[in-house]
């Protein structure tokens, strides 16, 4: 069984990927999404990469009932203070301190 | 009459950066500039500025103008720029003679880009700003190892999860859901894809 720790709005997250293996992409409902390396090909014009190392911290939790119970966190980012939507299975990109 | 000979006296202040030698205070010829610098002042030429950078140097520093004299008697003139490094100084030149100039060794660089010629406020800024950067570099690399060591800890929120399940990034048949999550959120525009 694997580590594990709960974190809730507030908590902070470090990307623990290797950089540019990752992306916040702003899509065309102007909202900003995590995108991983294997869904690169979801990426808009307008989009970074992310740098390992890089700070976030947690700035909503929502679960969604109308999409299965689905649970979307917004990170926002230290870089330039933007949020985007990650969705949970996405947060292992990132570790806890 | 030919001007041959000049060559290979003109031939070390060539190429860029070349123009400047530096006359240390421990040197001989130090005693010539200081004797020079002191004519300007009588002259009424202002001095202090660039006496009291030198001195913070131990070193004079001038600018290579002309080669005059003959073959038999050469000197080398120099231009001593008292008021900043990039104007021109036609009134104030020393000469020296060709054999002692010889010895002069070359600057290396502009006054201008070894901030010779920065007050001693300046400096300290300049200072104060590579020890930050410096800093700063020091605490990103040690960031990115603290990252790489640090145990794979998972987050999820409570009760989302059964914390029976091994966890993994993503693979690649999570493209399609991932096109769905898009679509649910109105992210794409549906023709495109």
């Amino acid at each position: 069984m694997s580590n594990m720790k709960e974190v809730r709005v507030g908590s902070s997250l470090w990307f623990c990927k290797k950089s540019d293996t990752a992306f916040v992409s702003k899509m065309k409902n102007g909202k900003s999404y995590f995108v991983s390396g294997t869904n690169k090909d979801f990426l808009s014009d307008d989009y970074s990469s992310i740098k390992n190392g890089e700070y976030f911290f947690i700035t909503s939790i929502k679960t969604l009932r109308d999409q299965n119970y689905a649970t979307l966190i917004t990170l926002s980012r230290e870089k330039d203070k933007k949020q985007f939507v990650i969705r949970w299975k996405d947060l292992f990109h990132f570790c806890t301190k | 009459m030919s001007s041959k000979w000049k060559l290979k006296y003109v031939a070390k202040y060539k190429g860029r950066g070349n123009c400047w030698i530096k006359i240390p205070f421990s040197s001989p010829a130090s005693k010539v500039v200081k004797k020079k610098l002191l004519s300007f002042k009588e002259k009424g030429f202002d001095i202090e500025n660039y006496v009291s950078l030198c001195n913070r140097k131990e070193f004079y520093w001038l600018r290579y103008h002309k080669i005059i004299g003959n073959e038999d008697n050469p000197f080398v003139v120099y231009e001593i720029r008292i008021n900043g490094s990039k104007v021109d100084h036609k009134a104030n030149l020393i000469s020296i003679p060709a054999k002692i100039s010889e010895k002069f060794e070359l600057l290396g660089n502009t006054p201008h880009k070894l901030n010779l010629e920065l007050s001693d406020q300046e400096l300290l800024l300049i200072q104060k700003k590579k020890e930050v950067e410096v800093k700063k570099e020091e605490t990103n690399s040690v960031k990115e190892e603290v990252i790489e060591s640090l145990p794979n800890l998972m987050s999820y929120p409570e009760g989302c999860v059964s914390p029976m399940v091994n966890f993994r990034l993503p693979g690649r048949s999570d493209r399609v859901l991932f096109e769905d999550f898009l679509l649910t959120e109105g992210a794409l525009v549906e023709d495109v894809i």
